[in-house]
């Protein structure tokens, strides 16, 4: 039993051991791809993020506290001089993000060039509209969190300037308040003054009708002596005693008078007190004016500021996020999940399906007992090889429809909107991953080992598409590599073309990339071609 | 003279010398028996005929009329399994470039002369191993050869299949082929063969019909 066993184990092992190339694949080739994707999949954070701004006033990325600030701090920018251009290039792919910064000088609640000139910082608000490229999801929000980290940081420093002014304005507030204050305790030492002089007055118009009185009650005597001296004319004797009196009496009306008119002096010093009464009146009235207007200035500038959105001064920066297509292309503001996601799904199946179909293809007919035919027959080899390729870039390519009609059909994707484009670089993706594929085919000379190769690539190259691990996350040689991987340019272009309606033009280095990928691979499908012809699988 | 003329032939497989100078000249309508034990390199020397493998060193020299003289039938059908009779017999006379004009006569000979028409529209993978062989020889005589090379054709088979294979073999004689024939039947081959040659360490012997059981001994 256990000697059965053992002898198949060791059947199987050595079976394995003696196809070096099976072996190779089998062990070798996991390690590999452990390694290529531990490697380049060691840390997730995006480098290299490279953001184009745009702003109204170019100046103000320079001049502008927040607006070079911003710039320094997101680091790989480029100054924008049109919106469009600048969402464009992030549809190029050119940029991960177009920011337009919006600057408000709105916010002013207290014009007072002293308090400006004071150094008050009469900070405006800004409002930073992201625009990214939804689809590509597994970078998209690492570069809005990066654009949100810098505005926050941003909005953090504006936010101290903003309490700093709005103390400033309190503290402008309360000197006004307090001079109002002084004003009052003025008013208040003035109507002390006024008090004074009605006591004055009032204690001189008592002693004026006391001594009116008095003189009043003596006229009336003399009046009565002068009625008794009427009486006595007629014996003159008395009536010299009587004017002795009368004399008397005369130089006490006198006296009387005489104090009167000390007293009209006194109604001078009442007039002055009344004049000086109109007067500090008058002042009062004017200081309460004045205090009337600078607390109605008051209250007008403190309902200002109450009135100041307080955002503005917790976050002077706000920050929204939109999508690149918004608008601005073919595609409108109903994309869904899906219509972002499809692009990547179709080139998951163009990559999968163009390296293991035509393989299998391949190494199948290389496999065929009837294969020796095909090599002593009077058609030339290359002939088997191109067309090879060709039948397998026709079921693909047939494939491919059959997805977009379906697509299109069931799952509602625009597809059809840019589909020119979309066919003409899926047909360059399948022709130059294709071709791979039947590179593969010559290249091994066992069948597990040409599917196991195929099937391993086109993980790699799966495996590093942008929608699954993006070339900014990536080692600073593997981001190199794999950006200009085909596999990178055309899904891409894929991408674009199914999602803004871009065309399927490409950049010089794109176009050599792709070129020299197809012309190596054709060079070594000769070679492994020519190589391996005549061996037997 | 011989219409094959094979001249100090060697041939190496990983160092490993497998031909090691074969000569051997063969006449026009001979049906030539090439015996001996497996893996003595009857297949290599078969393959190297029909041009699959390249000598390493030596000469063949082939006198034919036509300019595509070599039929054969490997051990193992040359043909595919996943497409019918007629589909595998048109294939292969397209990319072995027989006219149009020629090819749909000779596919229907074939097809009558070896008792292929009811099978002509099923799937190779479906027929018996006697068919198969059948269809391969069809596919071999495809472009009426002048030298039709055999390699192990009767492998496999039961007596009346062998019979009828035999009986195609000695047709394509009797119409002028040149038959070269490799098979461990030695009966079959003392029967049909005019000439017997043994590949022994790398060389070729001419050796008599009467001592071929020595061969296997």
């Amino acid at each position: 039993m256990v000697s059965e066993s053992l002898a198949i184990l060791k059947r199987n092992i050595s079976s394995l051991i003696n196809s070096k190339l099976s072996f190779i694949i089998i062990f070798i080739g996991p390690i590999f791809l452990m390694l290529i994707v531990g490697v380049a999949l060691q840390n997730n954070e995006l480098r290299n993020i490279r953001v184009g701004i745009y702003t109204q006033n170019p100046e103000d990325l320079k001049t502008d506290e927040f607006m070079s600030g911003f710039v320094n701090k997101i680091g790989d920018t480029a100054q924008e001089s049109s919106l469009e251009t600048c969402k464009n290039r992030v549809i190029n792919s050119e940029y991960h993000a177009c920011v337009e910064i919006k600057k408000s000088e709105e916010y002013n609640p207290i014009d007072n060039p002293s308090i400006i000139s004071q150094g008050s910082i009469d900070t405006p608000s800004y409002q930073v509209i992201s625009y990214v490229d939804f689809s590509k999801t597994k970078t998209v929000w690492g570069i809005i969190n990066r654009i949100q980290k810098v505005v926050d940081l941003q909005s953090q420093e504006m936010m101290g300037g903003k309490v700093k002014e709005a103390t400033i304005k309190m503290d402008y507030f309360i000197d006004k308040i307090q001079t109002e204050k002084n004003r009052i305790s003025e008013v208040k030492s003035q109507i002390g003054l006024i008090k004074n002089y009605l006591g004055d007055m009032e204690s001189d118009v008592g002693n004026i009708k006391s001594q009116t009185t008095t003189a009043i009650g003596e006229i009336n005597g003399i009046n009565n002596k002068i009625n008794s001296v009427m009486a006595l004319v007629a014996s003159i004797p008395e009536a010299t005693n009587q004017l002795n009196g009368i004399r008397t009496d005369l130089n006490n009306v006198l006296q009387k008078l005489n104090y009167i008119e000390q007293l009209t002096g006194t109604t001078g010093r009442l007039l002055t007190n009344l004049r000086s009464i109109k007067s500090r009146i008058e002042e009062i009235n004017t200081d309460l004016s004045t205090t009337e207007s600078a607390l109605e200035n008051i209250i007008n500038e403190w309902n200002n500021l109450k009135n100041t959105d307080l955002s503005s001064i917790s976050k002077p920066v706000t920050h929204e996020t939109q999508s690149i297509l918004g608008g601005s292309t073919l595609k409108s503001s109903s994309l869904k999940e899906i219509d972002y996601l499809f692009p990547s799904l179709l080139m998951f199946f163009i990559i999968f399906i163009s390296l293991v179909f035509p393989t299998t293809l391949i190494i199948k007919e290389r496999a065929s007992k009837a294969h020796i035919r095909n090599i002593t027959s009077k058609t030339n080899g290359t002939k088997f090889v191109v067309i090879n390729f060709i039948s397998g870039f026709m079921v693909i390519f047939l494939q491919i429809i059959l997805i977009m009609l379906i697509s299109k059909f069931f799952l509602n994707i625009n597809i059809l909107d840019n589909i020119t484009s979309t066919i003409i670089l899926s047909i360059i993706s399948i022709i130059t991953l294709g071709l791979i594929g039947v590179m593969i085919g010559y290249a091994f000379n066992n069948y597990e080992g040409a599917v196991m190769a195929s099937i391993s690539l086109s993980i790699i190259l799966l495996i590093f598409l942008p929608v699954i691990t993006p070339t900014e996350t990536l080692p600073a040689q593997f981001s190199q590599i794999f950006q200009s991987a085909p596999s990178v340019i055309l899904s891409d272009k894929i991408r674009m073309s199914v999602l803004a309606g871009t065309g399927y033009s490409f950049s010089i280095s794109e176009a050599i990339s792709i070129i020299i990928t197809i012309i190596l691979t054709i060079i070594l499908t000769i070679m492994f071609y020519n190589k391996n012809k005549r061996k037997e699988i | 003279m011989p219409i094959i003329c094979i001249r100090n032939l060697k041939k190496s497989f990983d160092k490993k010398e497998i031909l090691k100078g074969v000569n051997l000249f063969i006449e026009k309508g001979e049906i030539l028996g090439l015996v001996g034990r497996s893996g003595v390199g009857k297949s290599v020397l078969i393959r190297i005929l029909i041009g699959f493998f390249k000598q390493d060193s030596g000469d063949i020299e082939i006198s034919a009329e036509s300019k595509d003289p070599i039929g054969y039938s490997m051990q193992e059908n040359a043909i595919y399994e996943y497409l019918n009779v007629d589909q595998n017999l048109n294939y292969f006379s397209k990319i072995n470039k027989i006219p149009r004009n020629i090819r749909k006569e000779r596919i229907a000979y074939l097809l009558k002369d070896l008792n292929l028409e009811e099978y002509k529209k099923v799937l190779v993978k479906n027929l018996s191993g006697g068919t198969k062989k059948r269809v391969d020889l069809a596919c071999a005589l495809l472009n009426k050869p002048e030298i039709l090379i055999l390699d192990e054709p009767l492998l496999g088979l039961d007596p009346e299949l062998i019979n009828d294979i035999l009986k195609i073999i000695l047709n394509a004689n009797q119409n002028g082929t040149t038959i070269i024939i490799s098979s461990h039947q030695i009966e079959e081959l003392s029967n049909i063969c005019s000439r017997i040659v043994l590949l022994k360490n790398g060389l070729l012997y001419n050796i008599k019909k009467d001592q071929l059981k020595q061969v296997y001994k």
